[in-house]
């Protein structure tokens, strides 16, 4: 096969020192950045872009690919250990890994989720490697109606999820939608909901309102409880059980699909293949209540899928020259910048440089997990400290975090602000998963069904008339069927039970 | 419980209507198709029958609402109090005072709200989380913290 | 005793000068600037602007002697970018990147409640004047420009023509195609950017995509998508073969992207001189020459009051599309 005869030519030189070296650089700066409040991915790589003009081009983009794989793993340190995601690709590691950090399990947490990670990117660059060209031309078949339909899917299969009460699960639903619509309307520029307040113009900020939910509200419950401090301050061994092995494995085969298929159309971005792949696995799991308690697939699935995902999101740019999320337009721009233009014809003029970003995916993978392994030890350590140090270090890291996003403590106070929703949101037991996917997913919603209809002029059977859309619309119908009928019985069984 | 989500829900009626209303101002449809305001009237106008529906059925006790009651600790809550009332002015107060010297109120603040009381570990958090934080993140990361009118 | 006392006042009336020029406000222009700058650009990181913009900023710092941040403010296509902008303090420490004729269908455009005007902003140095393209898939029908109107009017509000954003140069580009060949109308559809319109169009979504030429020129040199007509006066340097809008007939069909560097209104003139005069020398730099060649950007550099003229004159031109897009049955 000549992809493989190329990708050992790109290999020999994606081992050369210089080339393992910037790796390293990417995958340590990336770990640092996912880590650090406020400077996404997005924001981390923009700032690197300088330093990548003193390097030659492929040394370039091999360091920034490494630090876009290396933030999502950063992302993850922060979910688990306090609950803070870090940016979107995170959000659904914090369900479990944090209560897996309760109880001492940080470490385990840790480590399957750098495990995973490395098996979903390695079988991302091997497919990539092996299939990407005819792959990447399907998922060109991805037009707004297909997108709308894909996250239509999505969100009912999420709300479907949500706990023990499906309609507080699509109150939530609703409750996110909106609130995601909240800025200037992105098709016909009109300011929504905004109160004549500009800062509201770009919507709530996706990264405050999460911190807010999940880590602000987590240290108000602490405040309120310290009862509900760390379960188990010990910290009970780094690996997982034969048995939990057993399990991860599955999620790690599942995860990587589902990472890698989204990943290879355009536009999908991170968050989508994290949750389809917590759900997935909550599907398939014969305890499916046990979610959200601690189990450690809930934390191998999301992980394993977003490093998937980050691998195979590079196809969209090498093969068709189409960046598919903010951070990889980075990385597009630093094509450009070296006087390169991503696309097939890359593929043809500099297959060198192509192939040999290509095997350093590989060679920045195993760095990865060679950085991260050794060190979830450490990193489960630092949840030893006194929980008031311990609360007041996580508060700081939240301001400083919602501030330097765009400079504004505007965006504090709308952490602060939903730092309270949340607490009240988990007190009383309703489910944030299906507000935050809502929260991420309804501008992009909203807009690829406008988009759709400017396609249709008007006509909404665009949806129902193109195969793609139409599968993924009638799944859903399938989804909602399912759901409806699963509560319905369970109700009645109640209802009979009671008798 | 039941209490709790009758309030939540009733909440979430009244957020609901007030997004259908805006929306409603907006237009719905042009001749092309819809409106900036469509799809969140839509969505709101659901979510309020939704609540409607569902504050109905609480009533009628058919929901199961888990059976634990709804605890609110007094001392938590007191505690949890203060460190909102700080929090709350520490970024109320963020432009004002700038980073640093907000940061060296709001630590040790805290800290004694959640009760630790080594003076030293007290004082060199204020320190490494206000100036700390901020010299690591202006000068090794030329990543801007507020600086207030006295120039901290 | 009279002399004493003149050279009293002398000296008091000196002392007073001293403390009121010391009190005057912004540094005169010989100490600007003492620390670094702000260089806003409102769109996400990666686009053509934003490539332009670092590719400057970097060679004008060290004329500067101080470094320039370059801040990106994405969101509303540039709207929330340059709110911020209109509301920084004018001390010549923020300042920001300015894309016309966007700019003037944010503030035209009623919906858009825009919380500036037109003499919000002090033009300064224009960098790129990327111009309009009309471009289709390699194996498209269509194999000219004409050919494309005459389908547009034979089968009206049929043939889809995208947009890189509402009211963007793009959208009224395809206003004043519609204008020129009366009769023809298309159905447009506004995408977000230079990449969806290409998934768009190598997709089979849409047929015709409106665009720059500074996001596209690559792909047409391989092939994979065909250009139809150059929406400018001259022929493309990046695009030799490709003919332009009054070649074929279409000479009112003129429309481009400008990107520019702007302050808030208050800046003083002399930072406002020193600033043309570091950017102007930034610009004329061989290696700003080669990189932006090699981005495929046209550059047009206008100084001061011929940019301030050229950003007034859009205005007007845009403020008559802008007002039909409203009127325009099918938006």
């Amino acid at each position: 096969m000549e992809g493989l005869q190329l990708l050992l030519t790109g290999f020999a030189a994606a081992l050369s020192w210089q080339n393992l070296l910037f790796a390293f650089i990417g995958c340590v700066l990336g770990t640092l950045i996912g880590v650090l409040p406020g400077l996404g991915p997005a924001a981390g790589t923009a700032i690197l872009i300088p330093l990548t003009f003193k390097l030659d081009a492929t040394g370039a983009i091999i360091m920034l690919a490494a630090i876009y794989y290396g933030a999502m793993y950063g992302g993850t340190i922060t979910s688990v250990l306090i609950n803070v995601p870090g940016e979107a690709a995170s959000v659904v590691t914090c369900l479990d890994g944090y209560q897996m950090a309760r109880q001492g399990r940080a470490g385990t947490a840790l480590g399957i989720a750098a495990i995973g990670s490395f098996a979903g990117g390695v079988v991302a660059a091997l497919a990539l490697a092996m299939v990407a060209p005819p792959l990447a031309r399907f998922a060109l078949s991805f037009g707004p109606p297909e997108f709308f339909a894909l996250m239509f899917l999505g969100m009912c299969l999420v709300t479907g999820l949500a706990g023990k009460s499906l309609a507080a699960g699509l109150l939530m639903t609703i409750f996110g939608l909106l609130l995601s619509l909240i800025g200037i309307d992105p098709v016909r520029g009109a300011p929504r909901f905004t109160f004549d307040v500009p800062e509201l113009y770009d919507g709530l900020g996706f990264v405050p309102v999460v911190m807010g939910l999940f880590g602000v509200a987590e240290i108000l419950l602490m405040i309120e409880s310290p009862f509900r401090q760390l379960l188990d301050t010990k910290i009970k061994g780094l690996w997982p059980s034969r048995e939990e092995w057993k399990r991860s494995s599955g999620a790690i085969g599942r995860g990587t699909v589902i990472g890698f298929v989204l990943g290879l159309i355009p536009g999908v971005g991170a968050v989508i293949p994290t949750f389809m792949a917590y759900i997935v696995e909550k599907r398939l799991s014969r305890h499916p209540e046990r979610f959200g308690t601690g189990v450690i697939e809930g934390v191998a699935a999301p992980e394993t899928a977003n490093n998937a995902y980050a691998n195979a999101a590079m196809v969209p740019l090498l093969v068709l020259g189409v960046p598919s999320s903010p951070t990889i337009a980075i990385i597009m721009g630093a094509f450009i910048i070296n006087g390169l233009t991503p696309g097939p014809f890359l593929f043809k003029e500099r297959p060198d440089l192509v192939w040999t970003v290509i095997a350093s995916f590989f060679t920045g993978n195993v760095i990865l997990l060679i950085l991260n392994l050794p060190l979830v030890g450490l990193w489960a350590r630092l949840l030893k400290v006194p929980y008031q140090y311990l609360c007041v270090g996580t508060l700081l890291f939240c301001i400083v975090g919602a501030y330097s996003l765009k400079g504004t403590v505007f965006d504090v106070g709308v952490m602060l602000v939903f730092g309270v929703i949340g607490y009240f949101l988990r007190k009383l037991g309703l489910p944030l998963a299906p507000a935050v996917l809502a929260l991420i997913l309804g501008p992009f919603m909203e807009k690829s069904l406008r988009t759709s209809l400017e396609m249709s002029a008007g006509d909404f059977g665009i949806f129902l008339t193109r195969p793609i859309s139409a599968t993924l619309l009638a799944g859903a119908a399938l989804v909602i069927a399912v759901s409806t009928f699963k509560f319905a019985t369970l109700k009645a069984m109640k209802e009979a039970e009671s008798k | 419980m039941k209490r709790g989500w009758q309030a939540a829900v009733a909440a979430l009626l009244l957020i609901f209507a007030v997004f259908a209303y805006e929306s409603f101002k907006l237009s719905l449809s042009d001749t092309l198709g819809p409106g900036p305001g469509f799809f969140p009237f839509w969505l709101g106008a659901l979510g309020a029958v939704l609540s409607v529906i569902l504050l109905v059925q609480l009533h009628l006790g058919r929901v199961d609402v888990s059976d634990e009651a709804l605890v609110f600790e007094p001392a938590g809550m007191r505690s949890v109090a203060a460190a909102l009332g700080g929090l709350i002015a520490a970024t109320a107060l963020l432009d004002v005072l700038g980073f640093r010297m907000a940061m060296l109120f709001l630590i040790p603040f805290l800290l004694v709200v959640l009760g630790a009381r080594n003076r030293t570990a007290i004082a060199i958090c204020a320190g490494a989380g206000s100036f700390g934080v901020y010299h690591v993140f202006f000068d090794l990361l030329k990543v801007p913290l507020p600086v207030g009118i006295f120039g901290l | 005793m009279k002399t004493m006392q003149h050279g009293t006042t002398q000296g008091l009336i000196a002392a007073l000068t001293a403390v009121l020029v010391l009190a005057a406000g912004p540094a005169p222009a010989a100490q600007y600037p003492t620390k670094s700058l702000q260089l806003m650009i409102a769109y996400p990181a990666g686009g053509s602007t934003d490539v332009a913009a670092r590719i400057v900023a970097a060679i004008a710092e060290k004329q500067l002697g101080q470094p320039i941040v370059v801040v990106n403010r994405g969101g509303a296509g540039g709207q929330v970018g340059w709110t911020d902008m209109s509301r920084a303090r004018p001390d010549g420490y923020y300042i920001g990147f300015i894309n016309l004729p966007a700019l003037n269908t944010v503030i035209l455009d009623p919906q858009r409640k825009a919380a500036f005007k037109v003499d919000a902003f002090v033009p300064i140095i224009n960098q790129v004047l990327d111009p309009g393209i009309i471009w289709v898939k390699g194996d498209s029908p269509h194999k000219s420009l004409k050919d494309l109107l005459e389908a547009a009017k034979r089968a009206p509000n049929t043939l889809s023509a995208a947009t890189t954003g509402i009211l963007s140069d793009d959208h009224l580009a395809i206003l004043m195609a519609e204008e020129a060949y009366p009769g023809a109308v298309f159905r447009i559809v506004h995408l977000e950017g230079g990449a969806a319109q290409m998934t768009a169009i190598l997709g089979n979504h849409v047929n015709v995509a409106f665009d720059n030429v500074g996001s596209v020129f690559r792909r047409i040199r391989t092939g994979e998508v065909r250009a139809l007509a150059v929406m400018d006066t001259q022929r493309s340097r990046f695009l030799p073969d490709v003919p332009t809008t009054p070649e074929l007939g279409f000479k009112t069909v003129i429309s481009s992207s400008t990107r520019g560097i702007a302050a808030p209104k208050g800046v003083p003139a002399p930072i406002i001189k020193r600033l043309e005069e570091v950017f102007q020398k930034a610009m004329a730099d061989p290696e700003h020459v080669k990189k932006m060649d090699e981005a495929g950007l046209a550059l047009k550099i206008m100084v001061g009051e011929e940019y301030a003229k050229y950003y007034r004159e859009l205005h007007a031109k845009a403020a008559k599309y802008t007002e039909w897009a409203q009127k325009r049955p099918h938006r």
